[in-house]
């Protein structure tokens, strides 16, 4: 975890520097007779100051921690005890942002969310070096679910409840 | 106080049709559900119950969010009984003394014994909330601009101190990052736009519902992916209505854990997961059989339970009274409540006191209606559980996005939401606690008006923000929670108590 709060400090006082100086520069709306009390850059300018402090307590400690020392093995092990961890995050991630930001909108709400359940278990519970035959009920069973998940949704959200879908 | 009770009984009579009664059950029964799913929090349900209902009369639109939320926070100890993993983050306590019940083949015994500690601590809370709210919101009457300033800043270092309790430090730069995120779009004073990058939708500002949906929908999903599927127990649930001597047994238990959970939950952004621990601290420290704890003890299953529960009505007493959340379930309530044009804060109590009361007799159906649920249909409703990972999570993905996208029609929402999501997904993985996050969202705009506005009052001076009564005792447990967990703070206390010690003795002998 050291390193991890190492690194985290660095973008947490880059990003606090960022929003003293945004704060700072921003207008004070002299010309509108406004108070210079009530400027608009006052709260951020304190928030940023406030966060710069406290993510160099953070950063000091990381160091003191030896969190530094970026490149050395036996630190911050993490993911042995879970193998293929990060992989099933990035493409759940991947396959989530593709359906949300690709699909919908672009295509049917119907047809994205059955493409987008379907390809998700799909995606997760095919057996590499299995042939696709021998794997049929569970291509079966996915394709069902996601036809009835998609389907009620639908119904439920725009009949049932009157809710706009995208 | 007999015109709260001719309230309370009033907004129970009105609950009390066929129609409304449908409601309550099936929101109370869709909450504990969704409790019992890991992956699908209370703050999830809430949220995209917010979005189902927003086109319904309020009283019923916030009836059916109350259902949801106790449902919830009650539905996750089916989970953390049955397969050790805590359906909402609120029953990780359950699961010390629940899973070990289960694994003696005592499932049902423990899901009933859970099951009357989450209602009794909720009533306890619900009967806590009709008292206490009036007289926190007669006080908050008091405060101005320098007092809710000072409230905003305890809010989130209370929050950050409890919510992290290995490094507050995380937990307060969680906090004022949520304050942060608050100030991006137009400024109420001025309407100047501040942080939008030009950006039309960003002037609009960040709204709560598609951050949270993010921050504990789709962040929950990225870390059930985490890990390959678990393994369902197929444990044998025989009787589930627990015996009156059993929980007689332990109703010094139920009652310190149903006063500790109130309070806990009424500390703004703490919530029932922290609630749920104290008591079931408290309760094994008073406790004669301290050595069972975490091995199946009916006591600390009982009081983590009933503190839990507690804490939803204790939530639910600043989000009356001073118009903040005590929990993150609490903040989309909180949120849901303005969009039904309901305006909590100090001026609820005059404005429309009912209102209050109405609440109460919710909190009062839901309870009840979680009782009843929770005591039948549990073998059928269990079967949820073993319905996988792989095809649950991308149907609650689906919910996440209509959930962001339905209140303001708006893609831009689904985006937040999103984005939301990494952040509070990144944050977990980091030990930074999400809920002051969204604390500081809800307490920004307030911290940000408030501040200003005492400051042109006092004309740039500091004297009133530090010499005002209230704002001295804020000032003073500001910095009570900042130092508390510093090294020299204890060793100070630790001095302290050694000499009260030494003192004691010495009057004992000259005595």
């Amino acid at each position: 975890m050291v390193k991890k709060d190492f690194i985290a400090s660095i973008v947490l006082i880059a990003f606090s520097i960022s929003v003293v100086v945004s704060s700072y520069t921003m207008p004070r709306l002299e010309r509108r007779g406004i108070d210079p009390f009530s400027a608009p850059g006052v709260v951020p300018g304190m928030i940023g100051m406030i966060l710069l402090c406290l993510s160099l307590i953070l950063f000091v400690r990381s160091i003191r921690a030896g969190g530094y020392r970026l490149f050395d093995a036996g630190r911050d092990s993490g993911g042995a005890e879970n193998p293929g961890a990060v992989q099933r995050v990035l493409l759940t991630l991947l396959i989530s942002l593709g359906y949300a930001v690709g699909l919908l909108g672009r295509i049917d709400y119907t047809a994205a969310t059955l493409l987008y359940i379907f390809g998700f278990i799909v995606l997760f519970e095919y057996r590499r070096g299995v042939s696709p035959l021998r794997q049929k009920k569970m291509l079966g069973r996915a394709l069902l679910l996601a036809v009835i998940a998609a389907i009620a949704t639908t119904l439920v959200f725009r009949k049932l409840f009157l809710v706009d879908l995208p | 106080m007999l015109e709260g009770f001719n309230y309370f009984v009033g907004g129970l009579l009105e609950f009390l049709t066929p129609r409304t009664i449908f409601d309550i059950l099936w929101s109370t029964q869709l909450g504990i559900i969704v409790g019992m799913l890991p992956g699908l929090t209370a703050t999830m349900g809430v949220a995209l119950m917010t979005t189902l209902t927003f086109t319904m009369p309020p009283d019923n639109a916030i009836l059916i969010l109350i259902c949801m939320y106790i449902g919830a926070i009650y539905g996750g100890g089916r989970s953390a009984i049955l397969l050790n993993i805590p359906g909402t983050p609120a029953n990780a306590a359950t699961a010390m003394d629940g899973h070990p019940l289960a694994m003696q083949g005592e499932a049902g015994r423990a899901i009933g014994i859970s099951t009357t500690g989450s209602f009794l601590g909720s009533l306890i809370g619900m009967v806590l909330l009709a008292f206490c709210t009036p007289v926190l919101g007669n006080f908050a009457l008091n405060f101005q601009s320098f007092e809710f300033f000072w409230l905003a800043i305890f809010g989130i270092v209370i929050s950050g101190n409890l919510t992290a309790p290995k490094d507050p430090v995380k937990g307060w730069i969680s906090g004022f990052i949520g304050i942060f995120i608050a100030l991006i779009g137009m400024e109420s004073i001025h309407g100047f736009v501040r942080f939008s990058f030009g950006s039309t939708d960003l002037a609009g500002g960040i709204n709560l519902i598609p951050a949270m949906v993010g921050a504990f929908g789709f962040a929950e999903i990225l870390s059930m992916m985490k890990y390959r599927n678990v393994n369902v127990v197929k444990s044998r649930i025989e009787r589930i209505i627990p015996r009156a001597r059993q929980i007689y047994e332990f109703r010094k238990t139920i009652v310190r854990s149903g006063l500790i959970g109130t309070l806990i939950g009424a500390i703004p952004g703490v919530g029932e997961d922290i609630a749920a621990w104290v008591s079931y601290d408290f309760a094994k420290r008073g406790s004669s059989t301290p050595e069972a704890f975490g091995k199946g003890s009916v006591e600390g299953l009982i009081a983590a339970e009933t503190g839990n529960n507690a804490a939803v009505a204790g939530a639910v007493i600043p989000v009356l009274s001073l118009g903040i959340p005590g929990s993150a379930p609490a903040a989309v309530l909180l949120a849901a409540m303005f969009i039904h044009g309901v305006r909590p804060g100090p001026m609820i109590m005059i404005e429309s006191p009912d209102f209050v009361y109405k609440v109460v007799a919710m909190v009062f159906l839901a309870t009840c209606a979680m009782f009843v649920l929770g005591l039948s249909m549990v073998k059928y409703v269990v079967k949820v559980l073993q319905v996988p990972r792989t095809r649950l999570m991308p149907i609650i993905f689906t919910l996440c996005v209509v959930g962001s996208f339905a209140i303001q029609s708006r893609i831009f929402d689904v985006r937040v939401m999103l984005v939301f999501g990494v952040l509070g997904f990144l944050m977990k993985e980091m030990e930074y606690p999400v809920a002051p996050m969204i604390l500081g969202l809800i307490l920004g705009t307030i911290l940000d008006t408030n501040f200003r506005r005492a400051l042109v009052i006092a004309e740039g001076e500091i004297l009133p923000f530090i010499s005002r009564p209230i704002c001295i005792v804020l000032i003073v447990f500001i910095i009570i929670t900042l130092v508390s967990k510093t090294a020299w703070f204890k060793r100070l206390l630790g001095s302290l108590k050694s000499r009260l010690k030494t003192l004691s003795l010495k009057r004992g002998t000259h005595d």
